[in-house]
């Protein structure tokens, strides 16, 4: 028991030792943060207007008047429409990029030892709610710009509130955890839009107000007093800080200062008194040399005198090796007041605000007439275009490079027929009579010559070009391409199957047209997963369908 | 005007049984016609095990399996099994808020539907189902499945 004793006094000896205990004395003081630029007094009216975003405020169950009050400005009056500062808020719509009942398998072992899965489910949102708030001046200049919300952001939808954690919100079922969304939806999106909003007005107000206005401001400050029965003149440490209090609190930041300086002229001079006193490199005194400067410093810094506050502080120096923290923070504060203090035509952060009252909006522009409806265009000429293009004449034959010209914007052949020209390399004019051509191309276009069957009989056949829609390897799909003055066929397109050598028109008139799953699928038995889409029905029988399931099987894999 | 009504002799009761036991017998027949073991058939891509799947439907809608992984030597092998099956019909609800009734194949374990597909199409040796299946990323969407009948 004595040991203990005698290790307990131990521990305590080096406590008393250390010097003198000191008591804070906090307070808060008010100022202006001061712009960094300015606008002409006379351009001190600004309006808010919240309609582009109203639709989207009201679908989430939200109004415009809330974010229209917080947008509030110090040094600026405010007018219903049009004022020399526009503040447009604009989007605030909720976006809805995935919505969905995730699985969440867990392993685990029964009482036998047997594997088990447990299988819960979570529903998880991803949303955005974009909105923009821009600054105009009214001469239409961009002041400030902010958007935000546009990034995605990810929430579990838990049992009554959102939680982006995994805690909470499983169920035991994907339906339950729908209806659990289902029922907590409207909810969930009013929140979102609400935050969004804020974010924004919040962004934009402190851009604007940072370049333009004043902001009103609170720091907290503290004077240190020495404390105990044996700290010297504590009597007088403490009327001194009470003394520099109550001025520091009689400060308001639309007050500017005016005898201030006198009131702090005696505490001034007792701590300026007392640091005179006290050597920072004796361990029992250097306390109250951290308490003189560190008040002096304050006082100094309540009164703006950016050399003092400046001096002083840099007497708070690390080899005092106590309050580290609290001896940045004062420095950082004192910056602060000095980088304040260098903005242009800047004397004092305590201002009178001036009266606006008086100011009147600008003008708005006159709505300008809608200019008259333009004459209609005069009637163009037909026009010509020459590209570069080639023709085959007969299977396996030779490419003939050359030219063709054709009516720009108009459809190939029929009426526009004797105006298609094509030129061989030589100049020489090629005939492009479907009876003695095998193919033709130009740009992304290429014809193929099928013969088709022609009169009321069908039995009598003439060549025509045909264009080639889709090309998927051996099955290609064509378009025929009117060639003949009396060629308006009823069925267009066709499936040209290398194996059979007539071509499968895509019509009813098609046996196939009928069995079309079974039927069509057997084109395509080398491609296992497009034969399984075709058997159930993912391509129907109709043009577009069939254009769908070449290009699936040109472009996607089999397996 | 005249209401013409004939009895109901024997001749048309036979028809009408007939009719009845014929359009039981349909049902009876393309219940049963599930039977046996389907593969998936889905283009593989970076996930080939994510569409390793076997669905096993024993008769009478008794005992069904899920078989994960059994294909592919490189994929890990799991299965759930489950001790009945069977086709329902079910009430949907649409995006549009329309409510329309599917046919679902519910995989039960004691009267309880643990995983449910919707039967979309029934082709022959192939099924169309729309089920709720793994992205890859530890989390489903419901899908468009198709299985062929390989037994």
């Amino acid at each position: 028991m004595r040991l203990f004793t005698l290790l307990l006094l131990c521990s305590l000896i080096p406590v008393f030792l250390s010097g003198q205990k000191l008591k804070d004395e906090k307070f808060q003081i008010e100022y202006f943060r001061l712009p960094t630029a300015s606008l002409p007094d006379s351009m001190h009216t600004y309006s808010v207007d919240l309609a582009k975003a109203g639709d989207n405020l009201r679908d989430a169950g939200l109004t415009e008047t809330a974010y229209a009050s917080m947008l509030k400005l110090t040094d600026f009056k405010k007018v219903p429409t049009y004022g020399h500062v526009q503040i447009k808020v604009s989007g605030a719509k909720y976006k809805l990029s995935s919505s969905k009942a995730t699985k969440h398998s867990e392993k685990y072992k029964d009482d036998e030892g047997n594997e088990k899965t447990r299988v819960q489910y979570s529903y998880d949102l991803k949303y955005s709610v974009p909105v923009s708030v821009v600054i105009r001046s009214h001469t239409g200049e961009v002041l400030i710009e902010k958007i935000v919300g546009t990034s995605s952001v990810s929430q579990r939808v838990g049992k009554r509130t959102i939680s982006s954690s995994s805690v909470g919100g499983m169920y035991k079922t994907a339906a339950a955890a729908t209806e659990n969304y289902k029922n907590n939806a409207d909810r969930i999106k009013k929140e979102a839009v609400d935050k969004s909003m804020r974010a924004a007005v919040a962004a934009g107000l402190d851009a604007f107000r940072s370049k333009y206005d004043l902001t009103p401001q609170k720091q907290w400050l503290l004077f240190e007093i020495p404390s105990g029965k044996k700290a010297p003149q504590a009597e007088a440490w403490l009327a001194n800080a009470t003394t520099a209090v109550a001025v520091a609190k009689s400060l308001k930041a639309n007050q500017p200062l005016s005898n201030e300086a006198d009131r702090m002229a005696g505490p001034i001079a007792f701590w300026e008194d007392q640091l005179g006193k006290y050597d920072p490199t004796d361990k029992k005194q250097k306390k109250l040399f951290y308490a003189a400067a560190n008040n002096l410093t304050t006082a100094y810094l309540i009164l703006e005198d950016v050399e003092n506050a400046k001096k002083y502080a840099a007497k708070l120096t690390d080899a005092l090796k106590m309050k580290g923290y609290e001896m940045a923070q004062l420095k950082e504060k004192v910056a602060g007041l000095e980088k304040q203090m260098a903005l242009p035509g800047a004397t004092t952060r305590h201002l009178q605000l001036q009266d606006r009252s008086a100011l009147v909006p600008p003008t708005p522009p006159a709505p300008t007439t809608a200019p008259a409806a333009a004459a209609p265009a005069p009637a163009k000429l037909m026009s010509f275009d020459t590209i570069a293009a080639y023709i085959i004449k007969e299977k396996d034959g030779d490419k003939i490079e050359g030219t063709i010209r054709l009516p720009g914007g108009r459809p190939l052949f029929k009426r526009y027929r004797s105006d298609i020209k094509f030129w061989d390399q030589d100049g020489e004019a090629v005939s492009l009579n479907p009876e003695k051509v095998h193919e033709l191309g130009f740009g992304n276009t290429k014809l193929v010559v099928h013969g088709r069957p022609t009169g009321t009989t069908g039995l009598k056949k003439r060549a025509s070009y045909m264009k080639i829609d889709t090309d998927a390897g051996p099955i290609r799909l064509l378009t025929l391409v009117p060639y003949y003055a009396d060629q308006s066929p009823v069925v267009t397109e066709f499936l040209e199957i290398p194996e059979e050598d007539k071509l499968m028109p895509l019509a009813f008139t098609n046996a196939r047209w009928i069995n079309w799953r079974k039927s069509f699928a057997e084109l395509f038995t080398d491609c296992p997963v497009l034969y399984a889409e075709i058997r159930v029905g993912y391509y129907k029988n109709n043009v577009k369908d069939v254009r769908k399931a070449l290009q699936t099987y040109k472009n996607k894999p089999c397996e | 005007m005249r209401i013409i009504t004939y009895p109901l002799n024997n001749y048309s009761l036979m028809k009408f049984l007939f009719t009845l036991c014929l359009l039981l017998v349909t049902t009876l027949l393309s219940a049963q016609k599930l039977d046996g073991t389907w593969e998936m058939v889905a283009r593989k891509g970076n996930t080939p095990c994510a569409v390793d799947v076997r669905l096993v439907f024993g008769k009478n809608g008794a005992t069904a399996q899920i078989i994960y992984g059994s294909t592919n030597d490189d994929c890990e092998q799991s299965s759930t099994a489950f001790a009945n099956w069977a086709i329902a019909k079910e009430e949907i609800k649409r995006r549009s808020g329309k409510t329309d009734k599917v046919k679902m194949i519910n995989f039960l374990n004691e009267e309880e539907a643990e995983v449910q597909m919707i039967l979309m199409e029934y082709e022959g040796d192939y099924l169309l189902v729309m089920a709720e299946m793994y992205d890859g990323y530890d989390s489903t969407t419901n899908r468009k499945v198709i299985f062929k009948r390989v037994e």
